[in-house]
């Protein structure tokens, strides 16, 4: 009696192989839920990360070309030279915007201001400038930039602009810089009170200048990089210390991605004051390729907002 | 004595309701975490939508348009508002980037929704009291419509635009 009743405590065979069946079923059940759950999830953190690089690059992108105070250059950087790129119009037509889409480059450049307004104070050796003097002391006072060779400078009161040429702009004193230009003044200004040629006295005049730097985009190795100092070509194999490339995003795989519009296919000019931008981004890092992963594709057309440009070279 | 132990045994009810609510809680996550991934994929589509229309505000803010002359196309309006709806456009996609030397690896994996554009120009009084087509002052409003998974949605900017001059 005492083991008849043991043995009724115990699972028997068939009770063990249904309750094994029901785990067996409930566990598989569980097991696709949690890996269907875990793919959605991960592709979905994928392609958040591909949009936000996207859209990260777009809104760096807004923030500078905005602000160009040139045409717009097509470049091709290969990570340590660039040429600049003729922009030919393609039968390619941008829905966007009814334009055609110039043949393509992994890079811009174009000028943006650097510093400005600052005060002329001399040519460098004196604090008179006389209308043959091609070099101009400035006071950059305010900021952090510092003028290069390739930069340019604009004077709205003579409604003239020049480039910066070698030798490089020396500091005279304080924040003042001596820089050399590409041709003379060809007016004399006056930098403190006197009078003018044409007879006019004044009291503590005011002249100055804007400073304009050429800066570019350009996508290498799957990176969107900003240069804020493009110098001229060629490139040199160690950026300059104020023109160390930063990388803007990450996980950009458009190996072209910038073009310019022309009005019609047969176009031969183009005003280039318009950068279209076709950028895709995807998460490289995404390792479960069975299961694609989406890529972002933004296009947009980002116009200067100086139009006409201010400076007439890029 | 077995009657019993065969009474400790679960009731065909009991297993039932516990099956039932196993399987509530089974589809409810399965749906929450698939509107969980819609409602993602929704939001990247509204800001690429809203790209397309901040495109559109730019092109009207920047094209040129001085008081001397008449207005550029772009913003053209009489006294009445002017619509312009551009329709099949390519919100998350560049068919343009299938070309030689344009392409990645990736480019395939982009899905296409298309959207519409429609934007409306309208003629305000200006400060000097011009009115309609004299009207140095128009408001612009861009609207960027877009189909994902059945369901409409928009995006809306609107801005003030004056002459370049005076």
């Amino acid at each position: 009696m005492k083991n008849s009743r043991l043995q009724a405590h115990a699972f028997t065979l068939v009770e063990m192989i249904v309750a094994g069946a029901i785990t067996g079923i409930l566990s598989a059940g569980v097991m696709i839920y949690s890996s269907s759950a875990i793919r959605m999830v991960t592709r979905n953190l994928a392609t958040n990360h591909s949009h936000e690089s996207a859209r990260g690059s777009l809104e760096r992108l807004f923030s500078e070309v905005h602000n160009s105070a040139s045409r717009f250059q097509l470049i091709n950087f290969n990570g340590i030279t660039y040429t600049d790129v003729a922009a030919v119009a393609s039968s390619d037509k941008d829905a966007y915007t009814q334009q055609y889409v110039s043949n393509r480059a992994n890079g811009v450049r174009f000028m943006r201001l650097a510093a400005g307004p600052c005060k002329i104070t001399g040519n460098g050796s004196a604090s008179t400038v006389a209308a043959t003097d091609t070099t101009l002391e400035l006071d950059v006072t305010g900021g952090t930039y510092t003028p290069s060779v390739g930069d340019k400078l604009q004077i709205p009161l003579i409604s003239h602009e020049f480039n910066i040429i070698a030798p490089a702009p020396v500091k005279t004193s304080g924040n003042k810089w001596k820089v050399t230009l590409s041709s003379a003044i060809g007016f004399s200004i006056l930098t403190a009170s006197g009078t003018t040629t044409s007879g006019l006295t004044l009291t503590n005049p005011i002249s100055s200048g804007y400073f304009y730097q050429r800066c570019g985009y350009t996508v290498v190795n799957n990176q969107l990089r900003f240069h804020p100092n493009l110098t001229d070509p060629p490139y040199p194999a160690t950026a300059a210390a104020n023109d160390v490339p930063v990388v803007i995003k990450s996980n950009i795989t458009s190996p072209k991605p910038f073009g310019l519009l022309f009005p019609t296919s047969t176009s031969t000019l183009t005003d280039a004051t318009n950068l279209r931008v076709s950028l895709e981004a995807y998460d490289l890092a995404y390792s479960a390729r069975l299961y694609q992963n989406a890529t972002t594709t933004l296009q947009v057309t980002i116009p200067s907002r100086n139009q006409p440009p201010v400076v007439s070279g890029n | 004595m077995f009657t019993n132990s065969h009474r400790q045994a679960f009731t065909l009810i009991e297993v039932s309701f516990a099956v039932a609510v196993f399987s509530l809680f089974a589809v409810s996550s399965i749906y929450a975490l698939t509107l969980a991934n819609q409602f993602a994929s929704t939001s990247r589509y509204e800001t690429l939508a809203l790209a397309a229309a901040q495109q559109k505000i730019d092109q009207i803010m920047t094209t040129p348009w001085s008081v001397g002359s008449t207005a550029p196309a772009v913003l053209a309006a009489n006294s009445t508002p002017v619509t312009t709806t551009e329709n099949n456009l390519p919100l998350n996609n560049d068919a343009l980037n299938a070309g030689t030397g344009l392409s990645s690896a990736f480019t395939s994996y982009d899905t296409q929704v298309l959207d519409s554009r429609t934007t409306t120009i309208t003629k305000l009084t200006d400060c000097s009291g011009n009115s309609g087509t004299s009207s140095r002052l128009l408001r612009a409003d861009v609207v960027v419509a877009f189909t994902y998974r059945g369901k409409p949605h928009t995006v809306t900017l609107n801005t003030l635009r004056g002459t370049d001059d005076f």
